[in-house]
């Protein structure tokens, strides 16, 4: 009798942490060795996405420039009087060095989001740039040596959204591409859902930087799912910007002398 | 039914339990090693390629013969070698792309894989190879440094084909690049096999490369930034 009134609460005990350690997993697009594991549905942002309507400026959720304090608020000027020469030097995004965040997605090309269950990727167009969000619970790698260009992206599900923590950025990008500036301090919090049946993929930001704005701003984004056949073209910066020479094209075989003997690789 | 009966019991099922969660913190996705010893691997298991990997060495083996006619020029001060090495070294330097001819040492690859594409990324210089499995070729294929890859199972091998190859700066820039590549888990689960055969009118028989890589789910991955480098971007490929 007393062991029929326990079996359950045994039962319960036993399965309580198995959900937490299964709710990572997406419920479409897991990997088929994971699918024997109990599925709890988390929401799946896998697929093709198109920026819309990309504003050359980020502005806060109501409208406003953002809240810069007063030296930042110069370098802002200065980055936005800059002419063209001297963009070149002052913006590495010109030079084909990452736009960073939010600023890539910005940019008027497809990204492509590839889920797992312990992260979520994001292959951008651009350049070919990859970012990796880490899941929170699924994998433990060593920290990041140092400060990146995309930081280090710790992800969550919450409900049908994904909540995204980044930190450890470098100063080297700007928020935007009319020069917002941001500091190492930056500390990005991204708030990922869909709705219009999963059609539309929006993107809250919330930038906290205390070293460049007075308060904690906010600004979203939103992005429309492309066709599922849609392959990202293949984007080469440096050609793209004219920052190789005509010397780097293709040469063509029969212009290949003079004829450089090459040895077999397996005499090496 | 003794207290002690129950203790055990509840035990008995917190054991297992808390050695999954240890695995899954420790390795994400990827089961340890030792689970392979305990139970034959499903083929769900050894089809999922997903992870982080090292090359083991640069390859475990290579047959390559280029035609004299299509012998790579090589700028001023750099000795010849092996074409394909001399022109990854190359397109590196250039900040271009480079087809996926394997990986390169000291940069881990990984690969992501869903139920209608496996790709690769290396770290280096943001190399993307997407194995697409639910499609064909298109009609009209645009040259690109990477081509356009499809991909299906046989057994437990990953096949790719990958044509639309465009040549880089310095590489031997033939049109009819022809790649077949093959990749499987080893059979201890933690290891990845990658043979690659390209056919091209560059070799006088079908060019051959093997490379082995190790499973490592603790590394942080990180892609590295070729247009940092300090030199400029200006090729030195002689006319």
């Amino acid at each position: 009798m007393r062991l029929r009134l326990l079996s359950p609460c045994i039962l319960a005990w036993c399965l309580m942490p198995v959900l937490p350690v299964s709710a990572a997993a997406p419920a479409v697009n897991v990997p088929a060795a994971a699918a024997t594991a109990p599925q709890v549905i988390v929401p799946d942002f896998s697929g093709v996405w198109m920026p819309v309507g990309t504003p050359a400026a980020l502005r806060t959720v109501d409208g406003q420039r953002p809240p810069l304090l007063p030296d930042a608020a110069k370098l802002y000027a200065d980055h936005q009087a800059a002419s063209v020469a001297q963009r070149k030097s002052l913006d590495g995004m010109a030079r084909c060095l990452p736009p960073g965040l939010p600023r890539i997605f910005l940019q008027r090309m497809p990204f492509e989001v590839q889920q797992e269950s312990g992260a979520v990727n994001v292959l951008f167009q651009w350049n070919r740039i990859v970012r990796t969000i880490e899941l929170a619970g699924t994998r433990n790698p060593a920290p990041l040596p140092g400060a990146t260009y995309d930081g280090n992206a710790r992800g969550r599900f919450v409900g049908a959204e994904l909540r995204v923590d980044t930190t450890g950025f470098n100063d080297a990008t700007w928020l935007d591409d009319s020069g917002l500036p941001h500091s190492t301090k930056l500390h990005l919090i991204e708030r990922w859902w869909m709705d219009e049946g999963g059609q539309r993929l929006n993107i809250d930001f919330e930038i906290d930087d205390p070293a460049v704005y007075s308060e904690i701003w906010k600004a979203s984004l939103s992005f429309r799912r492309l066709p599922r056949a849609t392959v990202i073209e293949e984007d080469v910066c440096v050609e793209r910007q004219g920052l190789l020479t005509p010397a780097a094209a293709p040469v063509p075989p029969k212009a290949a002398a003079p004829r450089t003997p090459v040895k077999p690789a397996d005499k090496r | 039914m003794s207290g002690r009966t129950i203790f055990a019991a509840v035990l008995m099922c917190l054991l297992p339990i808390s050695a999954l969660q240890a695995a899954d913190a420790a390795a994400g996705s990827q089961r340890p090693a030792a689970a392979a010893s305990v139970a034959p691997r499903t083929s769900a298991q050894v089809r999922n390629l997903a992870g982080i990997w090292v090359v083991a060495e640069e390859p475990t083996s290579r047959r390559e013969t280029v035609k004299a006619e299509f012998a790579v020029r090589f700028p001023p001060g750099v000795s010849a070698g092996p074409a394909a090495a001399q022109s990854l070294a190359e397109s590196a330097r250039l900040c271009v792309p480079t087809p996926f001819f394997g990986s390169s040492g000291g940069y881990s690859l990984r690969i992501i894989q869903t139920a209608t594409q496996v790709t690769l990324i290396s770290e280096e210089n943001s190399r993307v190879h997407r194995i697409y499995l639910d499609r064909d070729f298109p009609e009209k294929l645009t040259p690109t440094y990477a081509g356009f890859t499809v991909g299906h199972w046989e057994g437990n091998t990953l096949v790719a084909e990958t044509r639309g190859l465009r040549g880089a700066a310095g590489m031997l820039a033939l049109p009819d690049y022809h790649v077949i590549e093959r990749l499987r888990r080893g059979a201890d689960g933690m290891t990845l096999e990658q043979d690659i055969t390209i056919n091209s009118s560059a070799y006088a028989t079908p060019a051959q490369r093997s490379y082995r890589y190790f499973s490592r789910p603790d590394l942080r991955w990180q892609p590295s930034v070729c247009e940092e480098q300090p030199a400029p971007l200006v090729p030195k490929v002689s006319k």
